[in-house]
């Protein structure tokens, strides 16, 4: 005579190893076409060295990388993180691999509960979590591979599980050590599954006891004996914390540790409740044969669509009320300006809801303006703000992209050595991005120090995924140690007076860029653009000179407006082709007519963006602020 | 018959696998290979250097072209190590080396490089080193950090033992929510008692004093940079308020000004910190301090306050330089003599500074740079070796065009170790050069490492490098443990002419 906890074992055993459940099938499909083109899996490869740091998902193929991470616990995990991480880079690729792991937690969330064929919303729930995460731009994949060994460690515990107890005992622990070290300090997840399984089924106390010190207790204890002192990287970190999900996200990852426990205590109930369940539709279809129809669909199976049904329509909704809009562009915007696609870089912008603006995005577009010849006609089309430049971000405005996007701009002004600075300063806080890796190897390269390009691109080859990019680079280097147009062009405009500083002085530096090569129309503009965010319009007036080293057709608006809000014209652009039209001059009045009629300033901004002025310089001039 | 497929099958691919293994091993006719008439390029390299001979093995990658790649390692007499590998990264066996170099120490160190190219084996010109009668201490002890600007994120200190290429941990910085564990200092080369500095901003500036016995206690004071007394009863260190800047042009974009600076000693266990009479001149910033080995002087580097505000890079900044300054002591009275003036910067034009001399007192090796207080950051500094008896000076061949510093001497004063950004600025590197009884350095090899290289994608510097006669053994753990704890040895502050606030312009960053 069997006992009922064997026996349960005995029927889990076998509903495991029958047929998963269709549904899943489309749940996934979907899952997977709004991964890959609602959030953009390119995106969250890229959020990596910008919202979070890099380092942990920084990848290389060689044999050190690998036996350093499979020699400390939870090394594997973070290896398959960092190895499936670069598949982000292309969408198709990312989704694929967020909906896997999406699909291999219903399965084993099914599992968990022992009923494969009798699928519940719960199975979702990981999934739904995991969308929700992805749309705010978050990496969670460690957190879920962890859940999965923690996941299949009890799938396999309950497969090989003997009937003895002190057999089980062993499994058990040798079962932990195992998921520890593949897992880390997340895998504490299986000794509280396999805890609480005990509990229920066989109603085993002790054992329950026995699994959870030791399943807890037991990895530490191997480690500190083998290693002295448990590692700071695996045993160390937090349960729910983890680089690739900023800290406002963690409750989610709370949510997933919590949900498994939950599901495998709940559906030690199920099997009564589904009975019970059963009875009741019998009762109503035989007392109420009219009333009978819906209760016919539900006990004829079609209730698994219907909560299919049901988990697609919170899952969409989950996910598009979780998709956080303002990051999407703030990232898109990057994206595209490291690629130098700067037309794309303007058109996120317009995605950009107002007043989520920060010195990031505003930098990008600065350069994206720039670069297609907008800067002086477009820059308060979008939001500045007073006192605050795009050289220096003060430390309330920094995120892990903050330096490396200085760096680009730097670098695209001739600052050479003020965008090394920023680049090592990427390095050093966000890890080796791979982006910022081929930058350093430019910079170097543009500094005539090829064996410090060489290292930057050896390292970033022991990447697969950069290793054509790496020796691409490399060849050039080896061949031309001059570089391409850009980098002869770059070099041309590096400052030949040293200028020491502590802080960056942004118009000292600038115009040392046109001292050197006064054909520097980057260097010219962003100083017309520092002097014009700055409030200098007696400065945009004095560099007026200047504008025939370039061949504007016409003067850019923002000058026009600078010099007219001066109230003179001045003597530099007298008996020169610039003129100043006279709509600029009736616009300056209008916003003058508005001041003087509001009550109050807040009136004023709103007639005045009525009257379609929000764009202009005296706008900003006005109000301290533009771009609405 | 299904068991004779079976048998085939795994039969089959194991012949071969052996059968190419075999081959792909096989040496070359030595003889009959065509002479190439130049020397083979290797990397790291190792060729004209003079090696100890208990340092691991140098492996080495060839960088010519080839389908096999074959070594022969030998000496004036006895076996040769032959090494046949499709691979051109020679991995040279450990105890075939450690028996020729022990066997033939004070002579020559022959490579002999093959490559086979389309079936034909070519021979280069033979690449010679020399062993040295004289080891090297065994351990080396340094920092491995990114190269950091203003904002570091892990820094971490390593002891290698030169014998093999075993790397261990000392202590590291993350371990220690972010911390810098940045000096390391060693009375001689002995390795206890040592200081390891630790700032940090959760517990506290402190320097963590290691005993031999495995006992480590925190000193709850931040000590710059740090000289035991030869009698491990003292610690001269150094009190900066220091600041980083940048170059808008040039190699090194950072550059390092001490806008004040004194030297202050403490007598341990549990003494009172007191500033060194002389060497705390309010005029005068005073710098790296160093004993010598009889612990009669303590040298150190000491330039004239050229700015009184510190607000902005003085625009003198480029005109600091350093005299190399000697002061008595006499321990048993607690009582210092009046400063010295060994090495005036006005004789060499140059900044004097980290003042390190040799074990039998003879030399003193020193960074020499255009300007300032940071040799690491000026691409002009180079190792100059003083003569102490005659206090002539002279620059050692052995320097790049970019910058040397953070250098030592090993106990038996037959080899320094020093920082060097000669493979590529900003990447320190540790190299390591004999010196004969005259002062003269012989052409410096890297620190060898298991994959030859390892240096050629490694983001980090290695820097910082102390030679020590043991292994510190202490475990990390427990120099962590006590960093964290909140008991350490009161010092109290030092209440002198002069009133420096020691400063910090580097901090953590990232997680």
């Amino acid at each position: 005579m069997k006992t009922s906890g064997v026996r349960i074992r005995e029927e889990r055993r076998l509903r495991m190893m029958s047929g998963f459940p269709m549904e899943t099938g489309l749940f996934c499909m979907l899952f997977y076409v709004y991964v890959w083109l609602v959030v953009d899996p390119r995106l969250i490869h890229h959020s990596l060295g910008v919202f979070t740091p890099y380092f942990d998902f920084a990848f290389a193929s060689d044999w050190e990388f690998f036996l350093e991470r499979v020699a400390r616990p939870g090394g594997l995990v973070a290896y398959a993180t960092a190895l499936l991480s670069q598949c982000y880079r292309f969408g198709w690729a990312g989704a694929l691999v967020t909906t896997v792991v999406a699909w291999g937690m219903c399965l084993c969330t099914d599992a968990l509960r022992g009923r494969t064929d009798h699928p519940s919303l719960a199975r979702y729930v990981p999934a739904i979590v995991l969308l929700m995460l992805l749309g705010n731009y978050a990496q969670p994949l460690a957190v879920m591979l962890s859940l999965l060994v923690s996941l299949l460690s009890l799938v396999l515990y309950r497969l090989l599980a003997p009937d003895s107890s002190v057999k089980r005992v062993g499994l058990m622990w040798l079962l932990c050590l195992i998921a520890y070290h593949v897992a880390g300090p997340r895998s504490v997840l299986f000794p509280v599954l396999a805890a609480v399984d005990e509990l229920r089924i066989g109603r085993q106390a002790v054992l329950a006891a026995i699994a959870l010190l030791g399943g807890v207790g037991l990895p530490l204890l191997v480690e500190i004996a083998i290693a002295d002192f448990p590692d700071y990287g695996a045993s160390r970190a937090a349960l729910l914390m983890d680089t690739g999900i900023p800290p406002q996200q963690w409750p989610y990852s709370l949510v997933l540790f919590a949900l498994f426990p939950t599901v495998l205590f709940y559906s030690a109930f199920e099997h009564d409740v589904a009975q019970a369940e059963t009875s009741f539709i019998d009762r109503q279809i035989s007392s109420e044969p009219r009333a009978g129809g819906f209760f016919r669909f539900l006990r004829a199976g079609q209730s698994r669509w219907f909560r299919t049904t049901i988990a697609l329509a919170v899952s969409g909704a989950a996910a598009w009320l979780s998709l956080d809009r303002n990051d999407r562009a703030v990232l898109e915007m990057d994206y595209y300006a490291q690629q130098e696609r700067w037309d794309q870089v303007l058109e996120a912008a317009e995605r950009m809801p107002r007043g989520r603006y920060n010195l990031g995005s505003n930098r990008n577009i600065l350069m994206a303006l720039q670069h297609t010849g907008r800067l002086g006609d477009e820059m308060f089309r979008y939001p500045q703000m007073g006192g605050k430049d795009v050289f220096a971000s003060p430390e309330e405005d920094r995120d892990g992209g903050t330096w490396f996007q200085e760096s680009r701009l730097f670098l695209d002004l001739g600052l050479v050595n003020q965008a090394e600075r920023s680049a090592y300063e990427a390095l050093s806080v966000r890890g080796p991005v791979p982006g910022v890796l081929l930058h350093l190897a430019k910079i170097n390269w543009i500094k005539r120090q090829p064996k410090t390009a060489r290292i930057f691109l050896d390292a970033l080859a022991r990447n697969p995924f950069d290793r054509r990019s790496a020796a691409s680079m490399r060849r050039r280097l080896d061949s031309d140690p001059q570089g391409d147009l850009q980098m002869q062009r770059c070099r041309s405009f590096i400052p030949e007076r040293d200028n020491a500083a502590i802080l960056f002085p942004v118009e000292e530096r600038l115009l040392a860029l046109l001292e050197k090569n006064k054909g520097n129309k980057a260097a010219f503009e962003f100083l017309m653009a520092y002097y014009l965010a700055r409030g200098k319009a007696d400065q945009v007036a004095a560099s007026m000179g200047r504008l025939a080293d370039f061949n504007y057709r016409t003067l850019p608006r923002h000058y026009q407006e600078a010099v007219v809000s001066l109230g003179r014209t001045p003597e530099s652009l007298q008996g020169t082709a610039y003129q100043i039209r006279p709509e600029v001059a009736r616009k300056a009045e209008r916003l003058t007519e508005i001041v003087r009629d509001s009550p109050n300033a807040e009136l004023a901004v709103r007639r005045a963006m009525a009257a379609g002025l929000g764009d202009t310089y005296f706008f900003y001039l006005t109000f301290g602020f533009s771009g609405l | 018959m299904k068991r004779g497929g079976l048998v085939l099958l795994v039969v089959v691919p194991v012949f071969f696998a052996a059968a190419w293994a075999v081959l792909s091993r096989t040496p070359p006719a030595w003889e009959f290979a065509a002479a190439v008439g130049r020397a083979p390029r290797i990397w790291p390299d190792y060729s004209g250097t003079v090696v100890p001979a208990n340092i691991a093995p140098l492996n080495f990658v060839i960088r010519e072209e080839g389908s096999r790649f074959a070594v022969r390692i030998h000496s004036e007499s006895g076996e040769a190590i032959e090494i046949v590998s499709r691979s051109p990264k020679i991995a040279i066996p450990w105890r075939p080396w450690k028996s020729l170099l022990d066997a033939h120490r004070g002579k020559q160190l022959w490579f002999d490089v093959y490559t086979e190219s389309k079936g034909q084996w070519q021979r280069y010109e033979r690449i010679g080193n020399r062993i040295a009668r004289e080891d090297i201490d065994p351990y080396l002890v340094y920092r491995r950090i990114n190269p950091v600007f203003s904002m570091y994120r892990r820094t971490a200190i390593y002891q290698r033992d030169l014998t093999t290429y075993k790397d261990s941990l000392v202590l590291d910085g993350m371990s220690l929510e972010q911390s810098c564990v940045n000096c390391h200092t060693f009375p001689g080369n002995n390795p206890f008692p040592a200081l390891i500095g630790v700032r940090s901003s959760k517990f506290g500036n402190s320097a963590l004093l290691v005993d031999d016995d495995g006992r480590v206690r925190k000193i709850g004071a931040r000590l710059g940079y740090t000289a035991w007394h030869p009698s491990g009863r003292l610690v001269v260190y150094s009190i900066q308020e220091v600041d980083q800047f940048y170059h808008a042009v040039g190699t090194e974009v950072r550059d390092v000004i001490d806008w004040d600076a004194a030297l202050g000693y403490l007598q341990l266990p549990g003494g009172n910190a007191k500033l060194v009479p002389g060497a705390s001149d309010k005029q005068r910033l005073e710098s790296y301090p160093a004993w010598s080995p009889d612990g009669e002087y303590l040298y150190y580097s000491s330039a004239p306050m050229l700015w009184k505000e510190r607000t902005s890079v003085p625009a003198r900044y480029a005109d600091v330089k350093y005299d190399l300054i000697r002061i008595h002591y006499d321990l048993a009275k607690d009582a210092w003599g009046t400063p010295e003036v060994v090495l005036p910067a006005s004789e060499t034009g140059l900044s004097i500074l980290q003042p390190r001399i040799s074990p039998d007192g003879r030399f003193l090796l020193c960074s020499m740079c255009r300007y300032g207080c940071f040799p690491a950051y000026q691409p002009s500094s180079d190792l100059y070796m003083v003569d102490n008896a005659t206090r002539e000076y002279r620059r050692l061949d052995i320097n790049s065009d970019l910058s040397e510093s953070w250098h030592c001497w090993s106990q038996n004063g037959r080899w320094i170790a020093f920082s060097s950004k000669r493979q590529a600025t900003p990447f320190t590197r540790c190299y390591l050069s004999f010196v004969d009884e005259m002062g003269k350095a012989y052409k410096p090899f890297i620190l060898p490492q298991n994959d030859p290289e390892y240096y050629d994608s490694l983001l980090e510097t290695i820097s910082v490098p102390e030679l020590i006669a043991g292994p510190i053994t202490v475990p990390s753990a427990t120099l962590e443990r006590a960093a964290r704890s909140s008991d350490s040895i009161v010092v109290e502050a030092i209440t002198a002419p002069t009133k420096i606030v020691a400063s910090d312009p580097w901090q953590s960053g990232g997680r």
